[in-house]
């Protein structure tokens, strides 16, 4: 019959055309991120893939904990730094001590207060003077 | 007869979001589709679906069982994707029992059947077409296309799902391929 013969070709040109204009991949990835936002529970396994950073942010702490000094790379000097001046500043008892240094990092200057129970030190460093 | 989903929609109505989310996994590809051969175009088709599973998983405690989970599914999906294309064109008359505009002729097309470069072409002018076609029927017709040429329900099913008559179904239908073959006659005079 033309109608059915029509019929099973309207099918077949729809069915073609939804296929083809169905980004199915994307429709997948989407379904995901849905299911994720609103219906995912927490995972035992989207835990345990933090495990594995979590040990090593744990080591690290440890480590700096016990010696704070790897975080530092001590470098060999050959020209340790020099005191070229001292004095005191009279004003409010402690004075204040100002100390000219030489130093690789460059001019530098330091302030001392030397309270009893909370001694001030402020260092002014002029780099590249 | 027993819904296979029974299980998931039981834990779902005491408010199990993990339960609910195999349904959604299960059917979301279906209501996709459903949405998208509405609205042809998949932003609208996506954000539809996800609209539909937020509702149903709301409402889900109300859900009795008088039909299958999957036929409720494709009712509220309808409704949805209709509302959706209805707010996209508000002003566009969208009467069920449309008669043919005689007015309006259908483009002469002629389909090359050598292999080679122009195939390609004529997949991509008849997509064309079938779409120029599908976006002139009311949502009414396009969800009786979709669900009959894609989901390949029953006319009994297609009534279920769409809320109405048989007889309308088979008249939807009708319609919406009468439609198609009058744009694309020339493409089936071929045989």
């Amino acid at each position: 019959m033309a109608n059915g013969r029509n019929n099973d070709e309207i099918k077949r040109l729809y069915q073609d055309y939804v296929a083809k204009e169905l980004d199915r991949s994307r429709l997948l990835q989407e379904k995901d991120d849905f299911l994720k936002a609103y219906f995912a529970g927490w995972p035992l396994l989207g835990v345990l893939q933090f495990l594995p950073s979590l040990v090593l942010i744990v080591m690290i702490a440890v480590l700096v904990w016990i010696d704070p000094r790897i975080l530092h790379h001590p470098e060999k000097i050959s020209t340790p730094a020099m005191i070229l001046t001292t004095r005191e500043v009279f004003g409010e008892p402690p004075p204040v001590v100002i100390k000219r240094i030489v130093s690789r990092t460059g001019p530098t200057l330091v302030y001392q207060k030397h309270y009893e129970k909370h001694p001030i030190t402020i260092i002014w460093i002029f780099s590249g003077g | 007869m027993r819904d296979p989903d029974d299980e998931l929609i039981r834990l779902s109505q005491q408010g199990s979001k993990t339960a609910f989310g195999k349904l959604v996994d299960r059917y979301y590809e279906m209501v996709f589709v459903l949405a998208f051969g509405i609205l042809h175009h998949h932003e609208g088709a996506r954000d539809v679906t996800q609209d539909v599973f937020l509702k149903v998983f709301r409402e889900i405690k109300n859900f009795k069982g008088e039909s299958k989970f999957k036929t409720w599914l494709y009712r509220v999906a309808v409704n949805a994707a209709i509302d959706a294309l209805r707010k996209q064109r508000p002003h566009e008359h969208l009467d069920g029992t449309d008669v043919s505009d005689e007015d309006e002729k259908p483009p002469l097309i002629v389909l090359d059947r050598r292999a080679g470069p122009r195939e390609k072409a004529s997949e991509s002018e008849m997509r064309a077409l079938v779409r120029e076609a599908l976006d002139k029927l009311s949502p009414d017709h396009r969800a009786a296309l979709v669900l009959r040429e894609w989901h390949e329900l029953s006319y009994e099913e297609m009534a279920h799902a769409l809320g109405i008559e048989l007889g309308t179904v088979m008249s939807r239908l009708h319609y919406a391929r009468k439609k198609l073959s009058e744009i694309l006659s020339l493409r089936l005079m071929e045989y």
